[in-house]
């Protein structure tokens, strides 16, 4: 998969795990900062919470993916793609645990 | 250090939902840019976009004005044109699956329902620039390049309220400004997107058969 396809991927998996749960009136759109803050402030989601805090690590590091197009297969790239795998794991036991 | 403004305003195409894309070029990591403002590379990696004729590089050659630049000098344009446009009918492919993901993602669920019409919305773009800029040699890099394809049977087979549904959802994903998308809205775009795949691979049909020609 390209670059651009695998990030197009992460992002559509954190959402997924977000918005799985119904008890927020609106989706989270994107991982964009303005759409984390969107989300926070129309739901009434605590900035400081631990989802908002690993919604803006995963934005990073979809980010980070973004700027190293051309070295796919580069220790920092695989540590990245890595990382954005155990935020998602994280963010699945968290929303979870919200119920 | 170099920065560009570059894409929209650079074209004139002023609106109230449009933004201003900068460019950061650096030589290695600059704490001042974030990437939630910047698209930031490396002059070794532009170098390489421009060897390779990438279609962000005739982009930026075309599309970009120099805003700041440490030794005074227009970075981009010292580089001169990109090398020619070769991967068309790779990044055509690249962007009908993109567009079929986005279109069984919202088959299956509507749990990122906005950020797949935003795919939609962006793969039907970019592969627009990308055959404009292949294929018919008048690069369109407009956020509504899909609208410009008529020639060759390649109009695009949305209603003008569907690609608005579309276009709203790419502002929804990278500014968050405007009104949510309703279920029925989104059940009214997927209704079309049968006719969008076609249109799509009419578009990779006719890059490879230009392929082979040239």
């Amino acid at each position: 998969m390209s670059e651009f396809t695998n990030r197009v991927e992460a992002q559509r998996r954190l959402l997924k795990i977000v918005n799985a749960k119904k008890k927020h009136g609106e989706e989270l759109f994107s991982l964009s900062d303005s759409a984390i803050q969107r989300w926070s402030s129309v739901n009434g989601v605590d900035p400081s919470s631990r989802v908002v805090d690993l919604l803006k690590k995963a934005s990073d590091r979809v980010f980070v993916m973004a700027n190293h197009s051309d070295a796919p297969i580069a220790d920092e790239y695989l540590l990245t793609v890595e990382e954005l795998c155990h935020i998602g794991d994280e963010l699945k036991e968290v929303v979870e645990s919200e119920g | 250090m170099h920065v560009y403004a570059f894409g929209s305003v650079c074209r004139g195409e002023i609106t109230l939902d449009s933004d201003v894309d900068l460019l950061a070029l650096v030589e290695g990591h600059d704490p001042r840019f974030s990437q939630h403002k910047y698209s930031i590379y490396s002059y070794k990696k532009i170098k390489k976009m421009w060897q390779d004729g990438s279609p962000f590089a005739w982009h930026l050659f075309l599309e970009s004005r120099l805003l700041y630049g440490s030794d005074g000098e227009d970075f981009l344009q010292s580089l001169g044109a990109p090398a020619k446009y070769q991967q068309y009918v790779a990044d055509c492919l690249k962007f009908l699956s993109v567009f079929e993901t986005a279109q069984n993602s919202l088959k299956q669920s509507r749990e990122s329902k906005v950020f797949d019409l935003s795919a939609a919305f962006l793969s039907i773009r970019n592969i627009s620039t990308c055959y404009s800029l292949g294929v018919l040699g008048l690069p369109n890099f407009s956020r509504h390049a899909a609208l410009s394809l008529v020639d060759g049977g390649l109009s695009l087979p949305l209603t003008p309220v569907s690609y608005g549904i579309l276009e709203r959802a790419r502002i929804l994903c990278t500014r968050s400004i405007g009104r949510d998308i309703s279920d029925a809205e989104t059940d009214s775009v997927v209704e079309e997107f049968g006719k969008v795949d076609s249109w799509m691979r009419a578009i990779v049909e006719h890059a490879r058969q230009y392929e082979r020609i040239h």
